[in-house]
């Protein structure tokens, strides 16, 4: 999605992850503790299963709509005070930022999480232009300051330990030497930030939902820094993708009951803002939204992909994902990692760019049991590989393995002798073994095998 | 890009899927136990109804050992209870309130099922004292609780410059998934029913 695009060597990068076996198996758990979170705020809500039956239907009726809706939100936007610009890529929208930051005079910007503007590469542009571009957002902060993107949609620096953050806060803020608890830590980035904030010159915020119906634009933060970032600054500028519009105020509230439960497991996050335009009791205050295509009308024409782009970005499927757990984020080389980063990635960069992730997943279907929009998730990835193979993008070994599979399961003696032999040799597999597979094996173990094939278990059984 | 040249990318020919309609959901009750059992679960709390809201907000006034400055709306009523101690928010430029220690907001509407408090532009004309205090002390009316979420946005207003919904304080757990209250926004948050 991010341009240039790059070729995400997945295997290099989760091996890289998977070799230090400490952080993977915190990873791990660290992620499920917010799948198990999301899971108990779903027992909790009654109407859980309707709710989301409806929000399927809500997005596919936007989907279907966006030229009627979002002329309807500029009408009410404009009549609100937005000024509304359109951005076809995310050159456009750079552009689109840029000028209008210039032509404002303005140098200091604070930013609060918005994944389009990591997707159009809005930071790095803005600071090779000299803009002090601030990412108020903690684990933002963080990767900022670490000069790495993150590695989560929700919690972007979850790959990391608290001693890591604390090492990175003494150097970059001056905080004692061994500082790391995540409280201190938490609130020397606050004092640092709350000085920018109070300075900043312009906010640049990500929207969570357009609400056509009242021309305004909805933010979700547990922190508060959307909110900071719009009521200090006497410019603000909103960028949006042309997905994230609804018809009502009604129905952004269907989706702001699924978002929070479904990312970190609260009823709703701490602070929902709705903004019209401009503060008429502030004299000059200033306000943009961008709307951003960039590949966004490519992926809506494709009848079989277009779903994905019913995406919250509640980070679920990738809380839920063994791969995404076990291979973090930044494996994946693209700035949605995860299921659904694999099924958007195809589409935005391209099959041959993006061509190992729809293989990253077991197909174990946890995505699409946990996405609160219903997508179809693993049938989607399963999709790609079809479309891949077809292409003629899948690696010859791959290719060879998956021929002589079919011939072995299509020949039922064959399969019985091979069975036979597994049985017995299979602790064989138990055996290091060298090449590239060896990474494969490294976090799997072969379960005990049988003593007998499941046909002799089932003659067994029933005669 | 132009508007309309924009939108054309996105047009699509046959009949669209149907808007689903207004959900119908569970009905959650409108109860105060839940709510405050909601809100404790978020990092904020709810006053004792047995305690006399006046004497509440005093005492919270008495011990902020800083500046303490209340929104319109609620200022208003402090004024009426006679409670001293607090500043009107006034006018002037958004980062006034950096040193706030205490902000006192009016809610108009709170909800069961997520302990939401509604804020408009009519209660909070001014967004950033919300933000910027240390702490909140939010008054809601006794009869302005209602059950669910759905209930709640329908109620919130379609026109005025903004409203937000706040539950609990401000937190993060972006430092190794450890819950962290006080990320930028309020350090605590208590509500008392007026
Ligand atoms: S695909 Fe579904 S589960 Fe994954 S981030 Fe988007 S909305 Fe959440």
């Amino acid at each position: 999605m991010s341009s240039p695009p790059r070729i995400p060597a997945f295997h290099r990068d989760a091996g890289r992850f998977l070799a230090d076996d400490a952080r993977v198996g915190w990873h791990d758990q660290a992620l499920w503790h917010l799948r198990a979170k999301r899971d108990k705020a779903a027992a909790a809500t009654p109407d859980w299963e309707a709710l989301r039956d409806h929000a399927a239907a809500l997005k596919a009726h936007v989907l279907d709509q966006l030229p009627e809706l979002w002329t309807r939100f500029s009408a009410n936007a404009r009549a609100a005070g937005w000024t509304v610009h359109f951005a076809a890529d995310a050159a456009e929208m750079r552009a689109t930022v840029h000028g209008l930051l210039t032509a404002a005079g303005v140098r200091r910007v604070v930013k609060s999480k918005s994944m389009l503007s990591e997707e159009c590469g809005l930071n790095p542009h803005l600071e090779a232009h000299g803009f002090e571009v601030v990412d108020t957002d903690l684990g933002e902060r963080i990767v900022q300051l670490r000069h790495e993107p993150p590695s989560h949609i929700v919690v972007p620096a979850i790959h990391l330990k608290r001693a890591e953050v604390g090492e990175l806060f003494h150097r970059e803020l001056g905080t004692p030497a061994g500082l790391d608890d995540p409280t201190a830590l938490a609130h020397a980035a606050r004092a640092d930030l709350r000085r920018r904030f109070l300075a900043a010159e312009a906010g640049i915020t990500g929207v969570n939902i357009a609400v056509a119906e009242t021309g305004a634009m909805v933010v979700c933060t547990n922190e508060g820094n959307a909110d900071l970032g719009t009521a200090l600054p006497p410019l603000h500028i909103a960028v949006v993708g042309a997905e994230k519009v609804v018809p009502t105020l009604d129905d952004a509230g269907v989706l702001l009951r699924l978002l929070a439960r479904s990312a970190t497991g609260q009823p709703i996050t701490s602070y929902t803002t709705h903004l019209a335009g401009p503060d008429p009791r502030r004299p000059g205050h200033a306000c943009h939204l961008v709307v951003v295509d960039n590949g966004r009308s490519r992926l809506a024409a494709d009848e079989h992909h277009r779903r994905a782009l019913s995406c919250i970005r509640c980070g679920a499927c990738l809380n839920t994902c063994p791969v995404y757990r076990r291979a973090s984020g930044h494996a994946y080389g693209t700035v949605i990692p995860g299921p659904i980063g694999a099924v958007l990635a195809p589409a935005m960069i391209g099959t041959a760019a993006a061509r190992a992730l729809p293989f990253a997943s077991s197909l174990c279907g946890s995505c699409t049991q946990v996405c609160p929009v219903r997508i179809d998730l693993h049938d989607q990835l399963l999709a790609w590989r079809r479309q891949l193979a077809d292409e003629g993008l899948v690696p010859l070994s791959k290719r060879l393995a998956m021929r002589a599979g079919a011939w072995f399961l299509a020949h039922p003696r064959l399969f019985a002798a091979g069975g036979w032999l597994g049985r017995r040799l299979g602790f064989l597999a138990r055996l290091p073994i060298p090449g590239p597979h060896r990474l494969w094996l490294r976090h799997r173990g072969m379960p005990d095998l049988p003593a007998d094939s499941f046909r002799a278990q089932w003659k067994n059984r029933h005669g | 890009m132009d508007e309309a040249a924009f939108l054309a990318r996105f047009r699509r020919d046959g009949a669209p899927a149907p808007h689903p309609g207004r959900f119908a959901g569970h009905a959650w009750e409108a109860s105060w136990e839940g709510f405050a059992r909601v809100l404790a679960g978020v990092g904020g709390s709810l006053a004792d109804a047995a305690q006399e809201p006046r004497a509440a907000v005093q005492a919270a006034i008495d011990l902020a050992g800083g500046r303490v400055v209340a929104a319109p709306a609620a200022g208003e009523r402090l004024a009426a209870a006679g409670v001293s101690g607090w500043e009107p928010a006034g006018n002037g430029a958004p980062g006034r309130f950096a040193d706030v220690q205490l902000g006192i907001l009016w809610a108009e509407l709170a909800v069961a099922e997520n302990a939401a408090l509604l804020f408009t532009a009519e209660s909070l004309p001014e967004r950033s004292l919300a933000f910027l205090a240390e702490r909140l002390l939010v008054l809601v009316p006794a009869g302005a609780l209602v059950g669910g979420m759905a209930e709640g946005v329908a109620r919130a207003p379609r026109h005025g410059h903004h409203h937000t919904w706040m539950s609990g304080p401000s937190k993060t757990a972006d430092i190794e998934q450890t819950l962290v209250i006080g990320a930028h926004g309020a350090k605590a948050l208590v509500v008392v029913r007026w």
